[in-house]
């Protein structure tokens, strides 16, 4: 099989399996229903995972540092978010930051 | 407005798609049949660098969240086809707007409206980024902090909260050098191991209403009330 080939058929058992997991849900809270410690300790981990998922990816490039330009608009957008700033411009402003750092020379 | 968001989202992960070597069509393809933004970028950047089988759990692992998402929606998600269609446009953005209406009726409109957008706006940012992308230098145009902030943004709210806030903080300290040490993808999920900080401070959450309220505070109404502001 080609590469490309692998990857879809993942993208495919991604897709059916995010499915499931959404579908699935209501039928799983059921059984969760007298367990709302377990409940809420699967809620906290999806939290924890999303919050690792924006640090890595906002510092890290694969194994290495991405470089400051990219942590430091995040950093301002949260900023921004924070302050209850409509998304879009939040976004707006994490991309031009960071691309204006950059063409100022910040790595 | 959130389908705008989201397609800004789009023409980073199409334009990272593209500069990964995949062709125009996947990113925009996967954007229709997952509609997962966060999963799909992660296994496109991991399945590309290193194996679509060291991707594929990572990026199911992150959807795990739809899981208590359809928990918490269950009465907004309707019957038959309609839900059906619903459960598949259940995403952080629509889940967000949905949870903030307390009638069930006002909640399946803005799952259905708020999804319907996203579901829109995501696979056409990411076919308008795959098109540019063979022009654009992403790091030129800072596409590359549009994900994340995105995450941060949608975070935000729990870290708002005191009970997650230190927990969340120290996820992202343990997440950070354990991505630079181990494979890829392993980062993220390292995040896990502050589980235990956010289940000591869940005590509180359990143990007030009861000490409070008496024998009529049930652990799930607590629980619930405080779910709320998500």
């Amino acid at each position: 099989m080609s590469d490309l080939t692998v990857l879809l058929l993942g993208g495919l058992v991604l897709a059916v399996g995010t499915y499931a997991m959404r579908a699935g849900g209501g039928a799983i809270g059921d059984l969760l229903e007298p367990y709302p410690r377990l409940q809420l300790a699967v809620e906290d981990a999806a939290v924890l995972i999303l919050g690792s998922v924006m640090a890595t990816s906002a510092i890290t490039d694969g194994q290495s540092f991405a470089g400051w330009a990219r942590p430091a608009g995040v950093a301002l957008s949260g900023l921004l978010a924070w302050r209850g700033v409509p998304l879009p411009v939040v976004l707006l402003v994490a991309a031009a930051a960071t691309a204006g750092l950059r063409a100022l020379g910040v790595a | 407005m959130i389908t705008v968001a989201m397609a800004l989202v789009g023409i980073a992960y199409g334009a990272m798609s593209v500069g990964a070597g995949l062709p125009v069509w996947v990113a925009p393809l996967l954007g229709v049949i997952v509609l997962a933004g966060s999963s799909e970028m992660l296994y496109v950047g991991l399945a590309t660098a290193t194996s679509p089988w060291v991707a594929l759990p990572a990026a199911l692992l992150v959807n795990v969240r739809h899981v208590p998402y359809g928990m918490a929606l269950r009465t907004a998600l309707g019957r038959g086809a309609a839900r059906a269609y619903r459960a598949h446009v259940m995403n952080d953005e629509s889940v967000a707007f949905a949870l903030a209406e307390r009638d069930p009726q006002r909640a399946r409109v803005a799952l259905t409206r708020i999804g319907t957008g996203v579901l829109i706006g995501w696979p056409s940012g990411a076919l308008a980024g795959s098109l540019l992308g063979r022009g654009i230098d992403q790091n030129t145009f800072g596409l590359d902090a549009i994900f994340p902030a995105v995450i941060l943004a949608l975070v935000l709210p729990a870290l708002k909260r005191a009970r997650l806030c230190p927990a969340v903080v120290a996820a992202a300290a343990v997440s950070v050098p354990a991505a630079l040490l181990l494979p890829q993808g392993l980062g993220p999920l390292a995040g896990v191991l502050a589980l235990p900080l956010a289940l000591w401070r869940s005590r509180e959450v359990f143990d007030v209403p009861q000490e409070h309220a008496g024998a009529g505070a049930e652990p799930g109404i607590a629980h619930g009330g405080e779910d709320d502001d998500e």
